[in-house]
């Protein structure tokens, strides 16, 4: 049954409208005035922003922006592009009243006088915030893919070249005896260099095992004091460290959030080089501070208090430009030293593991500086 | 018969010590100078006095590696004309991609069997037609 709208009293309408407006639960639908003061409330509006009618009324928009984008002008920078353009749609992070986040799809559009000026502006928000973590998570998602592809790139790599080596020398001294059997000067000089090489075969697959174990590994994030950390793993290399007359500072370290084992394999690949690649006697320091810039926020979303460990060696050192190389799995930056080329590899990767980072910075014949970046332990977890 | 001279550029001393055997097979006179790093190869390439007639070049080295030290050799002018061959335990597709592209000659894989080797050597050396990738 229709009704001619031309039947209906203008007053009734405009009541129903306002109505309608008011009992809309999915929008937020409000009236600013030109300054941005709230006019008008809807349910909608209370629903996402936690705000009542009486709360709002008289406060300006800006309550409803985070602290950060209140100090950047985003909510005047948006009114007045509204003001400007006609309209101005954002979408961001917003702030409810009881501090919490949601992640706002908002239009403001400016509404005129007869003469063209500016008197109010409507502002209507979505709360899009499932869709904004369906969307992170699909990033992280692809992030993750793109990491295991680049992951399985190396171990193509590494199954081409780095464990066919070991078997192909083993072969060639083989072959080379062989040509000569009766020769005992050549079976004593190959011999021994076929028995390197299987051991060399062995560390190889112990590496390369512990490697891809470190990106299956489901472990607990868990409050670990560095201090113990790196108490035991010292304690580990003390015959090392006699025989090399080593002497390790270190200064007191903070808790971070993090899994032990792979803590412990973290500090003990890096002191491990610190001892190994030295000519004279190793000097090495460990010290820690707060990361007070912006970066550490960059690493992890709930902005987890981070520290810089840095730790220092009087070592060979490299030169500087080989420091990403020093990362790669199996890149090693010399020869005169045993090694698989794989304790940086899996440092870095255990960093990542941890949502902190590690870099280096090395001066030949100065020696090597580490810097990690770790999350401290906030009294949750990181997932 | 000129002697044949070569430049091997390996960070492995057993390599280094089995392409000298390799060359022992092939019954022609050479010349072998081995170099134990790409700094060093690159440092003995420097002058133009002193072209090899071959250059035998390995992959995996530490530092500078074969792909930055070919680079870094097709970029010299007296080297352009001068055959590189890479020599690695590498017959990974990409590598064989990428050193093609940088313009390396051939690409020989590391192999156990010296007479195999000592054999492909001689083809290179007398100018046989062969493909890119040999083994």
């Amino acid at each position: 049954m229709h009704k001619n709208p031309s039947e209906i009293n203008t007053f009734l309408t405009q009541q129903r409208y306002l109505k309608m407006i008011e009992e809309v639960q999915d929008y937020a639908i409000i009236l600013l005035d030109k300054d941005g003061i709230i006019q008008n409330w809807n349910k909608g509006a209370e629903k996402i922003k936690g705000y009542t009618e009486k709360e709002a009324l008289g406060q300006s928009f800006r309550i409803f922006y985070r602290i950060e984008d209140r100090e950047t002008f985003l909510p005047q920078r948006l009114i007045t592009e509204a003001a400007t353009s006609g309209r101005a749609a954002h979408e961001g992070w917003r702030m409810r009243k009881d501090g919490t986040t949601f992640w706002g799809n908002v239009v403001i559009t400016a509404l005129h006088d007869e003469d063209n000026n500016v008197i109010g502006f409507t502002k209507v928000t979505r709360d899009l915030t499932e869709r904004k973590i369906a969307e992170d998570q699909k990033e992280r998602d692809a992030k993750s893919i793109a990491q295991q592809n680049r992951q399985l790139e190396e171990f193509a790599y590494i199954t081409s070249h780095d464990l066919q080596e070991p078997i192909r020398k083993i072969q060639t001294f083989i072959n080379l005896i062989q040509r000569d059997i009766d020769n005992r000067k050549n079976l004593e000089t190959y011999l021994p260099k076929i028995s390197a090489s299987a051991n060399r075969m062995v560390a190889l697959i112990k590496d390369v095992l512990n490697f891809s174990r470190l990106s299956q590994m489901h472990e607990q994030f868990l409050a670990v004091p560095l201090d113990d950390i790196l108490k035991d793993v010292i304690t580990d290399f003390d015959l090392l460290i006699a025989e090399t007359a080593a002497t390790i500072t270190v200064s007191p370290l903070p808790v971070v959030n993090g899994i032990p084992v792979q803590l412990i394999q973290l500090f003990s690949n890096l002191i491990s080089n610190a001892l190994k690649f030295n000519t004279g006697k190793p000097v090495i320091s460990i010290t820690a501070e707060p990361v007070t810039d912006t970066f550490s926020t960059t690493l992890s979303e709930n902005a987890a208090q981070y520290y810089s460990i840095k730790i220092k060696d009087n070592g060979i050192g490299f030169n500087q430009e080989y420091a990403d190389q020093a990362f790669q799995p199996f890149r090693r930056l010399t020869t005169a030293f045993t090694g698989t080329g794989i304790g940086l590899a899996l440092c870095r990767r255990i960093a990542d593991n941890h949502k902190g980072s590690i870099s280096v910075e090395s001066v030949p014949d100065k020696g090597t500086e580490f810097t990690l970046l770790l999350p401290g332990y906030a009294g949750k977890t990181i997932i | 018969m000129q002697p044949i001279n070569c430049l091997l550029i390996d960070d492995d001393e057993d390599d280094r010590d089995f392409f000298a055997i390799v060359l022992d097979g092939c019954g022609q006179p050479y010349n072998l100078i081995a170099a134990s790093s790409g700094a060093n190869g690159l440092g003995l390439l420097k002058s133009a006095d002193s072209v090899p007639d071959y250059i035998f070049l390995d992959l995996n080295m530490p530092l500078l590696s074969g792909k930055e030290c070919l680079e870094r050799i097709r970029k010299m002018v007296h080297l352009q004309q001068v055959p590189v061959i890479i020599y690695s335990t590498s017959s990974y597709f990409k590598d064989i991609e990428d050193t093609r592209q940088l313009g390396a000659t051939f690409f020989l894989t590391k192999s156990a069997d010296i007479d195999t080797l000592s054999r492909i050597l001689c083809d290179i050396f007398n100018g046989e037609q062969l493909p890119f990738v040999l083994s």
